[in-house]
């Protein structure tokens, strides 16, 4: 395997369906709730891809990362995927150089509908291990 | 012995709950649904008509099902990110007025992931105009960074809509229309109960909101002026407000056309909206009940509601919005064209 292989894997969907009886808590937190997330991603397809990041877009309406991954056949394929708002994301600490072009990350969250190289969000794993979430909602959780 | 049995009898028939007649059940409610994570508040209106009794939750039909004392309605909503499910609420008027019940079950439309409602209890009580608790006595009692709160807000999906609306919202494609895609206002209704902090500045004359989305403001006059002549319409309107026995009420017009939520039901340049805010715990939080009054696109006034926390800490970040990555998205995936085309779906 190259460099730049992907591991791509469905996630298991059995995991995502207890999630979803046990109450919620693993979706209730996402909040790209400014726009209709629903016409464009399926929540139930979610993935892991991981690739080297090509291009950042640090801004709103959402974060933006281009990452250059290897398809099963070997093939390299640009994807569009993104994140919360930077206002969102910076208050939990999720800067504009957290992420930087070259870095090799792995993301984890729902792909398109249709396009199936968009994927929003809702973990990535950096180079260094640490795991940050584009779930959470920095003023939505007070009480 | 006798009359021990009859005595015994009478008690118990004078102090029987008595069953609450059908006919109760017409008029307007305040809803209240116990969830424990975020409560939820809505004005539920049931009227019998001659096919039958008919419900509208916040504006929107709400199917229903009444017989004798006995209650059954499915509220349709969206989740934060637009996935699709019901409510089904099944309850009892009771001799005091009062019907309360639970949330039997939600059935999953789009696979939404609201859970952990069910089983929730709820209680719906004649709806009155009562005053606040605490009522507003200077508006510099509003002065501050609000937060917003979870709930309150059923995010009811269907609405009343006129002919000509379903029509625009049957031809209406999130993915290409939503204005915010494109780093545009997505108008007041939308804006001002999204999950964004907000500022709020008192002068003499005027109110400042200055809202984190989209890096919004507006002004909201309150020395009575007389409205200003040629006043061009825009995403948040000209805006006029006014105490009012202890809320702060504000009234709205001039907007765009644009839409009211994820559906794409449009609001018309007509259009007016009506805001009551009301301060509670000890001015520690507001709360905010919207209704868009327009007769073009709704045939009830569609009712938003939103709350919010003092957290005067907090610093309202800015919102620089570049839409290069959406259209960039667009010529990727070969739509450039069809996102012209739809140029006329973009008011």
């Amino acid at each position: 395997m190259g460099q730049l292989s992907a591991k791509l894997r469905r996630a298991n969907l059995a995991f995502v369906a207890i999630g979803s009886l046990a109450g919620g808590s693993w979706f209730a937190t996402e909040a790209l709730a400014h726009h209709s997330y629903a016409a464009e991603f399926d929540r139930n397809a979610p993935m892991t891809i991981e690739g080297v990041v090509t291009e950042v877009w640090f801004k709103s309406p959402h974060v933006r990362y281009y990452i250059k991954v290897a398809d099963e056949d070997g093939n390299e394929v640009i994807w569009d995927t993104r994140g919360l708002t930077p206002v969102k994301l910076v208050r939990s600490g999720w800067l504009k150089d957290t992420i930087k072009v070259g870095d090799r990350v792995k993301l984890f969250g729902h792909i398109g509908h249709t396009n199936k190289h968009i994927m929003s969000i809702l973990d990535v794993t950096l180079p260094d291990g640490r795991v940050l979430t584009s779930r959470s909602v920095a003023y939505d959780i007070k009480e | 012995m006798m009359r021990k049995k009859l005595a015994l009898f009478l008690v118990c028939i004078m102090t029987a709950p008595a069953m609450a007649d059908e006919s109760e059940f017409e008029g307007s409610w305040m809803l209240d649904v116990q969830v424990p994570a975020a409560p939820l508040a809505g004005l539920l209106e049931l009227d019998s008509t001659d096919s039958g009794w008919v419900a509208f939750v916040e504006g929107g039909p709400a199917p229903v099902k009444i017989e004798d004392n006995h209650i059954e309605l499915l509220i349709d909503a969206r989740d934060r990110q637009g996935y699709l499910f019901q409510r089904k609420l099944v309850g009892e008027l009771n001799a005091d007025g009062v019907m309360t019940g639970s949330m039997e079950s939600i059935d999953v439309l789009e696979s939404a992931a609201e859970f952990g409602e069910n089983g929730s209890s709820w209680s719906a009580r004649p709806h009155i105009d009562s005053p606040p608790q605490q009522p507003i006595k200077n508006l510099s009692e509003l002065a501050g960074t609000w937060a917003p709160l979870r709930g309150v807000d059923f995010r009811k999906w269907t609405m009343a809509l006129t002919p000509a609306a379903k029509e625009w919202v049957a031809g209406y494609d999130a993915r290409m229309d939503e204005p915010q895609k494109r780093c545009i206002s997505p108008g007041l209704v939308a804006a001002v109960t999204w999950s964004f902090p907000f500022e709020i500045v008192v002068a003499d004359d005027k109110l400042v909101l200055l809202y984190e989305a989209f890096n919004l403001s507006r002004r909201v006059f309150i020395d009575g002026r007389k409205d200003p002549d040629f006043y061009p319409n825009s995403s948040m309107g000209y805006s006029t407000g006014r105490l009012e026995n202890g809320e702060f009420v504000v009234e709205s017009k001039l907007l765009t056309h644009t839409t009211r939520d994820f559906n794409g039901e449009p609001i018309s340049e007509n259009a007016t909206t009506i805001e009551r805010y009301r301060l509670s715990d000890n001015s520690n939080r507001l709360s905010l009940e919207l209704t868009l009054i327009d007769p073009d696109n709704y045939e009830r006034p569609p009712i938003r509601r939103r709350v919010w926390t003092r957290q005067d800490d907090a610093v309202i970040y800015p919102f620089e919005c570049d839409p290069d990555s959406f259209f960039r998205q667009l010529f990727d995936e070969g739509r450039m064209q069809e996102y012209i085309d739809r140029t006329p779906r973009r008011p």
